[in-house]
């Protein structure tokens, strides 16, 4: 089934995006276990409903561009995560930068050099490299430099729930024991699933995730244009 | 009354996400370089609340609406994934997985460490 009218169409997908994505919710919110993380939920309930109806998933990605829109709307509104916990940020200023910069440096040179010493493609490089930032980010990042976008978001949201999974357990074998710099390693590196996992530690490694979402995104933005200019 | 009051704020708050946007991508079509549209419009929003031009009572609920729904709207690029021919990458798949994985450790263990560090010279 094709549906001829592309207005029609935009309205029908993002409906049954937000279908799923409900359904996921409370599917995740019941287990509550990452293995039900909503993303990977929402994926197959909107692959079986379109299969439902016989519509083909080209379709339904090319027709999605007002939740496309959505996404940099989303990206834009993680500057309030920047200035709700500001004051967090001003009084741990040297700390949170220094730590994100290199962090920012450290993930995507340690994520490209593996990945090519391993045999992986330009392409492939292109993907994976914005792996730590939240996924709209990300997203922007991989497909201005060639990636496989759909990979990239994978990618992002599998390192987030490894994170989440391990960060605990990694945290107490490095000795991070200060809330901030739980917050700060956690957000860093796994971005918003890492957060929420900051967040049941306590408000403080909540606050600091949540900034470092934002700072890390920034820094990551920075370093892969800078990058892809002298691969160029 | 209180509802009519929290759908003003959710649609100025909007707005203003939306003015930000714009404003982010003029700003990228102008300076071509360094930053994405949405991460310049991520800076002036951030700006917009800190020098208090915008009031955050306004923009607080959209906002924060955004940020804990993000997985909605990456939902439609991450079913482009069933359109990938995956004969073709089939063979990186260990490269993947390994450099990710050791990639995001790396990543926890130095933004931990460095923090920490710093924290503690301070105190």
């Amino acid at each position: 089934m094709i549906i001829e009218n592309r207005i029609l169409a935009e309205i029908a997908f993002a409906s049954l995006t937000v279908l799923a994505y409900i359904l996921s919710n409370f599917i995740y919110k019941k287990s509550k276990s990452l293995i039900f993380h909503p993303v990977f939920t929402s994926l197959i309930t909107i692959l079986l409903m379109l299969k439902l109806v016989n519509i083909s998933p080209n379709e339904y990605v090319d027709n999605n561009k007002a939740m496309r829109f959505l996404l940099d709307i989303s990206v834009v509104a993680l500057g309030y995560l920047l200035y709700e916990h500001y004051d967090l940020l001003k009084q741990n200023l040297k700390a949170i930068l220094f730590s994100q910069f290199i962090g920012s440096v450290v993930g995507i040179l340690s994520v490209t050099l593996i990945a090519y010493l391993l045999g992986a493609d330009n392409r492939m490089i292109a993907t994976l490299a914005p792996k730590s930032v939240t996924t709209p980010i990300a997203v922007g990042l991989s497909a201005d430099n060639g990636g496989f976008v759909p990979i990239t978001v994978s990618i992002v949201i599998l390192c987030g729930i490894f994170g989440a999974i391990s960060g605990p357990f990694i945290l107490k074998w490095f000795k991070i024991t200060h809330p901030l710099s739980k917050g700060i390693a956690l957000g860093s590196s796994s971005h918003g699933i890492g957060t929420s996992k900051a967040v049941e530690m306590g408000l403080k490694e909540g606050a600091a995730g949540g900034v470092s979402i934002a700072i890390t995104g920034v820094f990551t933005s920075i370093l892969i244009k800078i990058l892809s200019f002298f691969l160029s | 009354m209180d509802e009519i009051k929290s759908i003003i704020h959710l649609i100025i708050g909007f707005l203003v996400l939306f003015i930000c946007l714009i404003a982010g991508r003029l700003l990228a079509s102008i300076i071509p370089g360094l930053l994405s549209p949405s991460v310049i419009g991520m800076i002036i929003f951030f700006l917009l609340l800190k020098t208090g031009l915008v009031n955050d009572k306004y923009v607080r609920k959209t906002s924060l609406f955004f940020v804990n729904n993000l997985v909605l709207f990456f939902l439609p690029p991450l079913v482009g994934i069933v359109l990938i021919d995956f004969n073709s990458i089939y063979g990186q798949l260990p490269a993947i997985i390994i450099s990710a994985a050791i990639s995001t450790i790396l990543v926890m263990v130095v933004t931990g460490r460095l923090s920490e560090k710093y924290i503690e010279n301070n105190n």
